[in-house]
């Protein structure tokens, strides 16, 4: 099973490329995956507690160890490497 | 020409030189090189908060908070009681190098203004000190991101206090 939390500060253009990258993930991991989307203006303690400077933030829980990848993951390939979802040519 | 109201630090040849301390309710920007004493300057001007009955967030892009607490244990600081007690807060983002993220597109650091704001307001702090503005910016590929991050929370910071 794969977690997955994404931390947003906020609707801006880059939390909305956010949720859309997040969403594609989603599809490409089927049943096996875990998302939640957690707004810092909400719970400010969060963002405190977990140390979060740049968002939108995407952080693999599990499997460990954990992963983070910070911006608008306008880049799947990116993303889906450091997440440890190898795509394209295998 | 009206004065701008001042406030002393504690420091006696700092009030001499500023003409009477840091302008009160104001934004005051600490420029020195490394070893001049500028995280000193912002711990004593919490301290000094703290004696007066204002509490103080620290928002540290370079030490760690333990760092700080035990360093200034041979001035006389208390900061770990002080924050017990709620009148002193950290906000933490110093790097961790074991943590490491990876970028893909756009980012900002609206969090940190979150978090300032946060501890503004638990403990209601009338003074907060950023150590340092550099550490910051030196912390993201993109220096204009922090600068920015920088520059949007400074009316911020007027309406809390």
């Amino acid at each position: 099973v794969t977690t997955l939390k994404l931390y947003v500060v906020g609707g801006t253009h880059a939390t909305d490329r956010a949720l859309h990258g997040l969403e594609a993930l989603r599809r490409e991991l089927g049943d096996d995956a875990s998302v939640e989307v957690i707004d810092l203006r909400e719970r400010p303690e969060i963002a405190e507690r977990e140390r979060i400077l740049a968002t939108p933030l995407l952080v693999r829980l599990e499997p460990p160890p954990v992963r983070r990848v910070a911006g608008d993951l306008s880049d799947p390939q990116r993303v889906a490497w450091t997440l440890g979802f190898r795509r394209g040519p295998s | 020409v009206s004065e701008i109201a001042r406030l002393s630090p504690g420091v006696e040849g700092l009030d001499i030189v500023t003409n009477g301390g840091l302008p009160r309710e104001r934004l005051t920007l600490v420029a020195g090189t490394a070893g001049s004493g500028k995280t000193v300057l912002a711990v004593q001007f919490l301290a000094d908060g703290v004696a007066k009955g204002e509490p103080g967030v620290f928002v540290t892009f370079e030490e760690r908070p333990e760092a700080i607490r035990g360093n200034f244990a041979s001035f006389g600081w208390k900061v770990g009681e002080w924050e017990e007690a709620g009148r002193w807060a950290f906000v933490d983002a110093a790097p961790r190098f074991d943590e490491e993220v990876t970028v893909s597109g756009d980012y900002d650091l609206t969090s940190l203004v979150v978090r300032v704001r946060h501890a503004v307001e638990r403990i209601g702090a009338k003074r907060v000190a950023l150590d340092s503005t550099g550490s910051l910016v030196d912390q993201f590929e993109n220096p204009a991101v922090a600068r920015r991050a920088l520059f949007r929370s400074r009316p911020s910071c007027r309406r809390w206090a």
